[in-house]
């Protein structure tokens, strides 16, 4: 398999199953963001 | 201490209602999303109560999602919480409605608490045949009535180190039947090729395929059991253990 794209969205695995609308990618993750200093809660 | 994965087949003879096939654990359309409508706004097992909606019930509990295809339930438990074990073989017989029908048990070594975390069951509702994967690291394939078609190590073929620790997450690769599911592995253990598999079904002359990927330490076994040419342009999108969500074109 090739890699088409990455997109980074957590600094955690990511665990969450994504769902896909179309062009669109929904999935979540259980940590921090990498581009926020706040706590997860 | 050894342990049995078991899976498990309900045969629903003369059931008094139809339903959609749910030969995935995230629906019909691997999308966590439902079409039925007219759904019942209530639900109750307790069969002493006047209102109640039970049709059947089994003792049979765990953490697997259970599938229905062609009017079987499938789902993977502890042998020691369901009735009528066998151990080390396959065993297959006929019940009553609503009652066990077949039985399959595989050894296997994982906690008490992890039976299932290797990925539930999931269906091909074109052949009728079942694959899962087993804590013990092993993918199975087996018919509609229970008999093993195939098996393959995913720890000797793959470099496979362990699965049950991990969770096991469902990538999305359209409405075509396949799975995935995350193991540890070493740096570079993971071989990319991808094996024709017996017993699986032929689209275009293509039979089904073992194809995973690892991301940052993390596999994903992604099966395809046949691969049409309807496939040759599809995404195989997963998050992966490094905090991204990752898109692989899916054709060799």
């Amino acid at each position: 398999m090739k890699k088409v794209w990455s997109y980074l969205f957590g600094t955690g695995a990511v665990n969450c199953s994504p769902v896909v609308d179309g062009n669109r990618v929904y999935i979540g993750h259980g940590e921090e963001n990498p581009t926020t200093i706040s706590r997860a809660g | 201490m050894k342990r049995t994965l078991l899976v498990l087949s309900v045969r629903l003879i003369g059931a008094d209602i139809q339903a959609a096939d749910w030969a995935h654990w995230r629906g019909p359309e691997q999308t966590g999303v439902a079409r039925d409508t007219d759904l019942p706004d209530r639900w109750s097992p307790d069969e002493t109560k006047p209102n109640n909606n039970l049709i059947w019930k089994q003792k049979i509990g765990g953490r697997s999602t259970p599938l229905l295809m062609d009017g079987r339930v499938y789902l993977i438990n502890r042998p020691e919480r369901s009735p009528r074990t066998r151990t080390g073989d396959v065993s297959a017989r006929r019940q009553r409605r609503g009652r066990l029908g077949i039985q399959v048990q595989l050894s296997s070594t994982p906690t008490s608490s992890a039976c299932g975390w290797g990925g539930p069951p999931w269906g091909d509702p074109e052949t009728g045949n079942v694959y899962a994967h087993g804590t013990q690291g092993l993918l199975l394939c087996f018919n509609k009535d229970g008999q093993l078609l195939w098996s393959r190590s995913l720890t000797e073929e793959y470099g496979r180190i362990s699965g049950y620790g991990g969770r096991v997450t469902q990538s999305h690769r359209g409405r075509r039947a396949w799975s995935s599911s995350a193991w540890s592995t070493p740096a570079g253990a993971i071989r990319p090729a991808a094996a024709p598999l017996p017993g699986t079904r032929q689209e275009d002359g293509h039979a089904g395929v073992v194809v995973v990927h690892r991301i940052a330490g993390q596999g994903h076994l992604l099966f395809l059991p046949g691969r049409g040419g309807h496939q040759r342009r599809a995404l195989l999108i997963s998050g992966g253990a490094d905090g991204a969500v990752h898109a692989f074109r899916v054709a060799r």
